[in-house]
């Protein structure tokens, strides 16, 4: 995928690849959702309820009449409008999403399967889903919120058409994503993080004070985790190009924490905005991220 | 600190290997894309600070260890330092060159100076330690083998050596002794040159100088001396001896010995002595003596004169030669007027020349006739080796020409000048074919103005070179009023001798059959010059009659001493020499002689310096010891160096003059073996493989 083809035609490599990626994500999701019934709707499809003291004027079908029952006063009973809800995805495409050794440890690879994956869940709940990259070169980089039939594919066309490339800010893509969205939406982002933290919690911050619900799925590889590099090596930062000439043993425990102080870092914000925080490693499978993300959303929901 | 395998030190510039490696490997790092490098910069910081250091490290201990290595490979040690580590080499070599030469003998507060050389030898073997090397070499014998290095038996070698009759070439023995002691490895090396320094000749220029040269340390024992400036300035011999002819041989002294210093002079011939006698310095530093000697049948003979008194070297002495010719034949072409008249220079012509060859004695080298000049034709002219022509205004043009083929068929003629310039000219288109010109001189030669004096003189000239001092010195005090002028007018004709004016005295013109002609451009009468007066007169004539006489053979350098042998060398100085015993008649050619005890090579066109040989038979052990005394050849550096100008000359060798008196008691110098050392080289390499340990265990342990 980090290789694919980047005209906006889709080639037979292309749609091959699409089709095997849906197949992915559809044998994923359908995988996980066997063995979650209970948590499945009540992750997505929450009805809100609100009582209100009746106003002269109101509509007098609203009116709760057990809550007058019980209370003897008249309350507006607001119910939550039945619809379903609207997701949006956010796929970092930078050059740094194009790193791990194989398909299967390849961060963008493994970004556009769980993105693939979790948008198949959404659409099979039948919420509108839509898409955006950060980053990367793409010959659409951009979907709009649907729910219909089709636009699981679209989405993974788009994923699948889509090369990690450039330097992408994933604060100003959140910043962006929560000027579009006109109504509360489910922002889910899959990305590595890499890049200042500052911007990006800042952005999170204001999509949540927008009444968004959010999801971070923490792309990481094993050479990103483990650092496991044994011969002094010149380490190249693939967006900026910035370089760093070193041994290896020397840097390893220092970098670690540092990885371990960033990581943290996330976790404590995303707790304290009450979003989730996904560790995806490339070295997990993806039903086991997934598998984790659903179990955590439904512990949440259940409180 | 000093490294005996200094060369090897060239060696260090492997150190560089660690650090070229060092830069390129840097260079071929490992490019490798790393998104999170955000993380390792914020570490990296901490650790690019460790990392160059560590590394820094790594190669400066590799590079230490490589130093070590080679440093010892080098050998090196610490002078003064004497630590019991294995592997030590001797500490210092030293080479005792002693000078046995005859001048040692001089005694110096009762005691020779060859005793006192001896003892400071004994007590440089004595003082030396186990591990320093001391050898001994006398200068003036050939070594025929390594003297013995254990000190007991070096000790005796010195006690039972004496001097020897040489003039060692002290240059040379020290250049001899220096290549050996090149690739001796120790701590110091020195060269101890035990020697009067007087009258020793260093010829052999020093070598250049290479690392691993020894010091030389000159003891100047002739420091303290009263007399340093002694010599016999002047033998005289007969200039035309004769076989079995009782001959005279008179000696000049001169030299700073105070007045009324006795000195005993005594004469050898070859080996044996053969005069003493006692004679008294004057106020002028003078003494002079003659002693008598007949000379045996063979003609030849080859002796010294030696000068002996207190405080005087033994090497006071002086070498002659005398050589009788065969028989000349000399005929002396004047009137018989003129003869008997004293207002002519014939006069003393005839008598000086009889008196000088003993004409009428029958058994004298030289037989003078008289021929009248109309009696000069080719027949009468045969019977003659040389004649000599006073006036040829006599001669007819039948007797010129008969003189010009008598020159060209190897003859020789001396013409003195005639009052007629007519037929001075006539000489001059007959026997120099015309390569002179001859005019009449201008001028008053009434007045005492006109009268020149003898101006430049080739003194190394066969005409001068044999006179004394006195002798020549009576020539050159000669007055002439001349009649006529002379000019040399092409280079067949050479001039030995001007007046003082610069025009030609005496022309000579060699014939290319051999012979020649000797023209002296004044007239012998009393009126024109005083030279029939002279001391010189009759000598210069004779030698004149022998150098043309003589011409047509083949230059010899032949001295004899010890033997009686004659060295031959072709003028043009090819190495191939010849030698002659005189006595065996035996002959043998040799290509390289020994002299001084080293090798002399004759160069192509190179004289034979003075100095004692010893020709080797190529065939056989037959040896045979000659002195080159040949008085021709003139070797500037031949001559004894100032301790000054020594000390100047072996100064890239740190020479350096010590005094006899620093060898006695306890102020024995302690230049000589103070310079301990001890070798480092088992250290080093202890401490390169502690550097390559540290490297490994410590500094690379993860």
């Amino acid at each position: 995928m980090p290789n694919g083809d980047n005209n906006k035609t889709l080639s037979p490599e292309l749609i091959d690849k699409i089709a095997r990626m849906e197949l992915t994500a559809r044998t994923a999701a359908d995988g996980l959702l066997a063995g979650m019934h209970r948590s499945n709707a009540k992750g997505f499809n929450v009805e809100f309820l609100e009582h209100r003291p009746y106003s002269p004027g109101d509509d007098i079908r609203h009116i709760d009449w057990k809550a007058r029952a019980k209370s003897g006063k008249y309350f507006i009973k607001l119910r939550e409008e039945e619809r379903n809800i609207q997701a949006h995805i956010i796929a970092d495409a930078s050059a740094s999403m194009d790193f791990g050794a194989g398909d299967s440890s390849n961060k963008w690879n493994r970004c556009a399967l769980l993105a693939s994956s979790v948008a198949y869940l959404l659409l099979k709940q039948g919420d509108a889903v839509g898409l955006s990259l950060a980053g990367g070169q793409a010959p659409v980089s951009r979907a709009e919120h649907r729910a219909s039939r089709g636009q699981l594919h679209r989405l993974i066309s788009i994923l699948a058409a889509a090369r990690p490339a450039g330097a992408a800010s994933l604060a100003a893509e959140l910043a962006a994503c929560a000027d579009l969205l006109k109504r509360r939406s489910f922002v889910i982002v899959f990305s590595d993080l890499l890049e200042p933290p500052e911007p990006v919690m800042e952005s999170l911050r204001a999509l949540r004070g927008r009444g968004n619900d959010a999801t971070i799925f923490h792309i990481l590889s094993p050479e990103e985790t483990d650092f496991p590099f044994a011969k002094a090596a010149k380490f190249i930062d693939p967006e900026s190009g910035a370089f760093i000439s070193a041994d290896p043993s020397a840097v390893r425990a220092a970098y670690i924490k540092a990885l371990s102080s960033f990581t943290r870092g996330y976790r404590e914000f995303c707790a304290r905005m009450d979003i989730d925080y996904v560790s995806a490693p490339t070295s997990a499978s993806p039903e086991e991220t997934l598998l984790k993300y659903l179990e955590s959303r439904g512990r949440r929901a259940g409180r | 600190m000093a490294f005996l395998q200094s060369a090897l030190l060239f060696g260090l510039a492997i150190v560089a290997i660690p650090l070229a490696l060092h830069l390129f490997m840097r260079r071929r790092l490992k490019s490798l894309p790393f998104p999170a490098l955000m993380l390792l910069t914020g570490s990296s910081r901490k650790s690019m600070r460790t990392l160059t250091p560590r590394q820094w490290l790594v190669m400066l201990l590799r590079m230490a260890a490589l130093a070590s290595i080679v440093a010892a490979a080098a050998q090196p040690v610490i002078r003064g330092l004497s630590l019991p580590l294995p592997g030590a080499a001797s500490s210092t070599t030293v080479h005792v060159i002693l000078d046995n030469s005859p001048g040692m003998n001089a005694k110096h507060n009762g005691v020779s100076l060859f005793e006192l050389a001896k003892a400071a030898a004994e007590k440089i073997v004595s003082v030396s330690s186990r591990e320093d090397d001391v050898s001994l070499e006398l200068a003036c014998e050939t070594p025929s083998g390594p003297l013995p290095r254990d000190p007991a038996a070096l000790s005796d070698s010195i006690r039972n050596s004496t001097t020897s009759y040489c003039s060692p070439d002290l240059g040379l023995i020290i250049n001899r002794a220096v290549r050996s002691m090149r690739d001796v490895r120790s701590v110091e090396k020195k060269i101890v040159v035990l020697s009067d320094l007087r009258r020793n000749v260093f010829i052999a220029p020093p070598l250049d100088r290479a690392k691993g040269d020894p010091d030389i340390i000159f003891v100047n024992l002739s420091q303290g001396l009263k007399v340093n400036d002694l010599s016999i300035a002047e033998i005289e011999t007969p200039l035309y001896p004769s076989p079995g002819e009782e001959l005279e041989i008179c000696y000049r002294l001169k030299g700073d010995a105070p007045a009324g210093a006795a000195l005993n002079v005594e004469m050898f011939i070859d080996a044996d002595k053969r005069g003493e006698q006692s004679v008294l310095m004057d106020e002028d530093g003078h003494a002079e003596g003659c002693f008598s000697v007949t000379l045996g049948e063979s003609g030849h003979a080859a002796g010294r004169i030696a000068a002996r008194g207190d405080g005087l070297p033994d090497d006071i002495s002086k070498r002659f030669i005398i050589s009788a010719r065969e028989k000349m034949k000399l005929a002396l072409v004047a009137s018989k007027e003129s003869m008997r008249d004293p207002e002519s220079g014939a006069f003393y012509l005839f008598r000086g020349l009889r008196a000088a060859t003993g004409a009428g004695g029958g058994a004298r080298s030289i037989e003078l006739s008289t021929l009248s000049p109309d009696g000069v034709d080719a027949r009468a002219l045969s019977d003659f080796d040389a004649v000599i022509i006073f006036d040829p205004s006599g001669l007819n043009p039948k007797g010129l020409a008969a003189l010009a083929d008598f020159v060209s068929s190897g003859g020789g003629a001396i013409l003195t000048a005639s009052k007629s310039i007519s037929a001075n000219q006539a000489v001059a288109r007959a026997l120099f074919s015309n390569s002179i010109s001859i005019s009449e001189r201008a001028g008053d030669s009434g007045s005492e103005d006109a009268f020149l004096t003898v101006g430049d003189v080739d003194s190394a000239h066969p005409i001068f070179s044999a006179l004394s001092g006195k002798v020549f010195a009576a020539f050159r005090e000669t007055r002439f009023n001349p009649h006529c002028a002379v000019a040399a007018v092409n280079p067949e004709t050479s001039s030995p001798a001007a007046f003082s004016d610069g025009s030609p005295l005496i022309v000579e013109r060699t014939a290319q059959g051999g012979g020649g002609a000797v023209f002296f451009a004044t007239d012998l009468s009393p009126a024109s010059t005083n030279f029939p007066l002279k001391t010189a007169f009759v000598p210069i004539l004779l030698l004149a009659a022998k150098h043309l006489s003589d011409s047509s053979q083949s230059s010899e350098y032949e001295f004899i001493y010890g033997h009686r042998a004659r060295i031959r060398a072709d003028a043009a100085g090819a190495p191939g020499l010849s030698v002659l015993n005189m006595e065996s008649g035996d002959e043998f050619t040799f290509a390289e002689i020994e002299r001084g005890g080293g090798v002399y090579s004759p160069e192509s066109g190179a004289p034979l310096p003075p100095g004692s040989y010893k020709a080797l038979h190529p065939d056989d052990d037959r040896a045979l010891a000659v002195f080159v005394i040949n008085p021709d050849v003139s070797y500037k550096a031949s001559r004894p160096l100032p301790l000054d100008d020594l000390l100047k000359t072996y100064k890239s060798w740190k020479a350096k003059s010590l005094p006899a008196s620093s060898f006695s008691g306890s102020n024995f110098p302690g230049d000589i073996f103070s310079d301990k050392g001890a070798a480092l080289w088992f250290p080093l390499l202890f401490l390169s493989a502690g550097f390559l340990l540290i490297e490994t265990f410590v500094v690379n342990k993860r």
